[in-house]
């Protein structure tokens, strides 16, 4: 940083009208005085005129705190991982949302900032440091890294956060979180501030250094057309919005809303039958309120609060996001009566998991025509398609009985091994979306000359061992009299799998069960070359 | 004339004083021409539950049943408690997409009649496969009108010591081996009449 001048104040210019720069007057015409020492109450008369516009005393009375938060085990080295940018918009959400103890007017500075306007709750929390201390207080027992400021206009804030946060690193000292309460005092403080800090584009910061510029100091210094100029009117606004010389819009974050209501019991239920019954009117508030926010929900939590012990949870997640409570209602029975009550139950509460847009279904007229029924000749075109909503809910109710590895999908898969060429999918709404498929693709490519495959129908999930052997009566070598098993055809022979450990070497067969069933066997190659059964043609 | 006439007298909501309900049942052609003579309409009646009794798994009664999964499109098919893998592999051999199927796990016998009636109910399979050894009358009256609710085919595959028992679905059929053919011996026929067809799958 360079030495600071011997003059007190230094006044940079009165800028003339710059048609580069958006047509507000505060920006062009306010002369700008930068305090470099003491400052002697420079830039209040510039504040104090407003010339006849909307931003005229921007900022005025408002006092932000900034959090940023550290990266400080990935900037180190100690640990990386991939960027998670939904993560992080979650945890910056989380963090948000516990901001809301501190004030209402919260606003995100994604990827890792946040705002606070503090202003009107100093006083309850005993002035501008004692907060400060205790939003840094309660960070550090949640576990968050994070550095802090507080000034009059957001973006100094952040800047000023940021800049503590790389000082950080540098000096891995105890942190001070700068408070600057006076708008008089901002540009003395910005004015160390390294350009990186202020997260303009790479080329423009590159042009700034290979002006000799280093510090937001230096930046303020220059005159201000060229300026505009050189590096656009975005940056010189952002520097005006930093200072207080221009009003910044923050767009305000509101924590997503829930459903979330805990009914105490008159008298305990022991039997789960009842806590069911006790559930109804909850969910049928849970139903009002979906509807007149026209929302849905993708989870739900039921927790039964017992006289002793810990409650019990029951939670409930949904293949696909639904407004209808009927359909949860039912899901929830399903899954409370497989539970077992510990201990009677005195309390129960719901609670939702964030809400989501829900585009209602079309409900049925009440004068609705009869059901049409197909002719024998209409084929199943006549008959109308399921509604797109009904295969996710047979799969949560199945699920919610079955449990949820209990109901899956099937697919194929390229591998020679007849185990591998199979697999199960898994339904969880994320893995396998329920969007009807496409027209049906190879399939029908193969034509209608094709019949029967070179596959069994039922694979067995571990082959059985054929005691007695496989006779061949195509081959006059063997002796077929006496043995039941019989080969049709074949060999076909399958070798693979030998770089990862499960390598197999078999000749199938197609062949019939003593009692007349086709059958898919093989004969291992190796010793001692046994023959097994491995699935059925069905 | 008298087309329009009778195409008049196929309203749904025209109740005929013989008796009969006005629903003309819709076939699903079995694929095998043999069978389908001696199916009224033509074909497996749908929607509707059918029993298949088979001696063991592997007679035969997968190969039965896929001309008719295959013709009905991209709906869903449901195999509950299943006694081997569904091979996925062997499915698309037969053109019959896999990820249409829906696969449980094995399942204790109440717990597939009650996932068989939910599937039936919900109207989104096309049809609905369990493979159950005991079932009540009271049961398996729900399951069919579960599948007439759901417009959905229930095909129930049980042991063949259960012929004897009563059973309110649309169709029976005991499956056998004979010879490397496939002999299907109906037993019940919902508005017509029993008899044996042998076919080679």
């Amino acid at each position: 940083m360079p030495k600071p001048a011997k003059s007190d104040v230094r006044t940079l210019a009165l800028f003339p009208a710059d048609p580069a720069l958006p047509a507000q007057p505060s920006v062009r015409e306010l002369p700008v005085e930068l305090p470099r020492r003491k400052p002697v109450a420079p830039l209040a008369p510039a504040l104090q005129q407003p010339p006849g516009s909307a931003h005229a005393q921007p900022g005025k009375g408002q006092l932000w705190l900034a959090i940023h938060l550290s990266r400080l085990a990935l900037e180190s080295g100690l640990e990386t991982r991939p960027r998670d940018p939904l993560g992080e918009q979650t945890l910056l959400e989380k963090i948000a949302a516990w901001c809301h103890r501190f004030t209402p007017v919260v606003s995100l500075e994604p990827p890792d900032e946040l705002l606070l306007e503090v202003k009107g709750s100093l006083r309850l929390f005993g002035g501008a440091s004692a907060l400060v201390e205790s939003v840094a207080a309660g960070l550090r027992t949640r576990g968050i890294e994070a550095s802090l400021a507080l000034t009059p206009t957001p973006r100094s804030a952040v800047w000023l956060a940021r800049s503590r946060g790389v000082r950080r690193i540098e000096a891995s000292g105890q942190i001070e979180h700068p408070v600057v309460e006076r708008a008089e005092d901002l540009a003395r403080y910005l004015q160390p501030l390294p350009l990186p800090v202020l997260r303009w584009p790479e080329e423009i910061v590159q042009r700034l250094v290979s002006m000799g510029v280093r510090t937001t100091g230096g930046l303020l210094r220059l005159p201000r057309a060229g300026l505009a100029r050189r590096i656009g009117p975005h940056c010189v606004i952002e520097l005006d919005q930093a200072l207080g010389r221009h009003a910044e819009a923050r767009r305000r974050f509101r924590a997503p809303e829930r459903f979330d209501e805990r009914v105490s019991l008159e008298c305990e239920i022991e039997s789960i039958d009842r806590v069911t019954r006790a559930m109804e009117s909850v969910l049928h508030r849970l139903q009002r309120f979906l509807r007149v926010r026209e929302a849905a929900i993708a989870a739900l939590m039921l927790r039964l609060e017992h006289r002793a012990g810990p409650p019990t949870l029951v939670r409930l997640g949904l293949a696909a996001p639904t407004s209808d409570v009927a359909h949860l209602h039912s899901l929830l029975r399903e899954k409370l009566s497989k539970l077992e009550l510990r201990s009677p139950v005195n309390a129960l509460r719901l609670r939702s998991s964030a809400l989501l847009a829900s585009i209602a279904a079309n409900a049925r007229l009440p004068c609705a025509l009869p059901r049409q029924v197909p002719g024998a000749s209409g084929g199943f075109e006549s008959f109308p398609l399921p509604a797109a909503n009904a295969l996710p809910r047979l799969i949560e109710r199945l699920q919610a009985r079955l449990g949820r590895a209990g109901v899956f999908g099937i697919g194929s898969l390229d591998d020679h091994r007849p185990e591998r060429a199979w697999r199960a999918t898994a339904f969880d709404g994320v893995s396998r979306s329920f969007s009807p498929p496409g027209p049906a693709k190879v399939f029908a490519a193969l034509g209608e000359t094709f019949a029967g495959g070179t596959r069994p129908l039922w694979l067995l999930p571990d082959p059985e061992p054929i005691f007695g052997g496989v006779a061949d009566p195509r081959s006059e070598a063997t002796p077929s009299a006496g043995q039941a098993w019989q080969i049709e055809s074949g060999p076909e022979r399958i070798e693979s799998g030998w770089w990862d450990g499960s390598d197999l070497m078999r000749d199938y067969f197609v062949a019939r069960s003593p009692r007349g069933i086709r059958s898919w066997v093989y004969r291992d190659r190796r010793a001692p070359r046994r023959w097994y059964l491995h699935g059925l043609f069905g | 004339m008298t087309q329009s006439l009778e195409s008049l007298l196929q309203h749904p909501s025209l109740w005929r004083a013989n008796g009969q309900p006005n629903t003309r049942r819709f076939a699903v052609p079995s694929g095998y021409s043999a069978l389908d003579a001696r199916l009224p309409g033509g074909g497996w009646p749908f929607p509707s539950l059918v029993e298949l009794l088979i001696p063991e798994v592997g007679v035969g009664e997968l190969n039965l049943l896929i001309p008719m999964l295959r013709e009905m499109g991209q709906r869903t098919i449901a195999l509950l408690n299943p006694p081997f893998i569904p091979y996925a592999p062997a499915l698309e051999e037969h053109r019959l997409d896999p990820t249409r199927v829906v696969v449980t796990t094995p399942l204790a016998r109440l717990e597939t009649l009650w996932a068989m009636e939910q599937a039936l109910r919900s109207g989104a399979c096309a049809a609905v496969l369990g493979w159950v050894e005991q079932a009540g009358m009271q049961t398996l009256r729900r399951l069919k009108l579960a599948a007439n609710e759901g417009n959905c085919i229930g095909v129930l595959f049980r042991s063949i010591r259960c012929r004897t028992q009563p059973s309110p679905a649309h169709l029976r059929a005991v499956l056998g081996m004979d010879g490397g053919e496939l002999s299907i011996e109906l037993i019940k026929v919902q508005s017509g009449r029993s008899a044996t067809v042998r076919m080679a799958l």
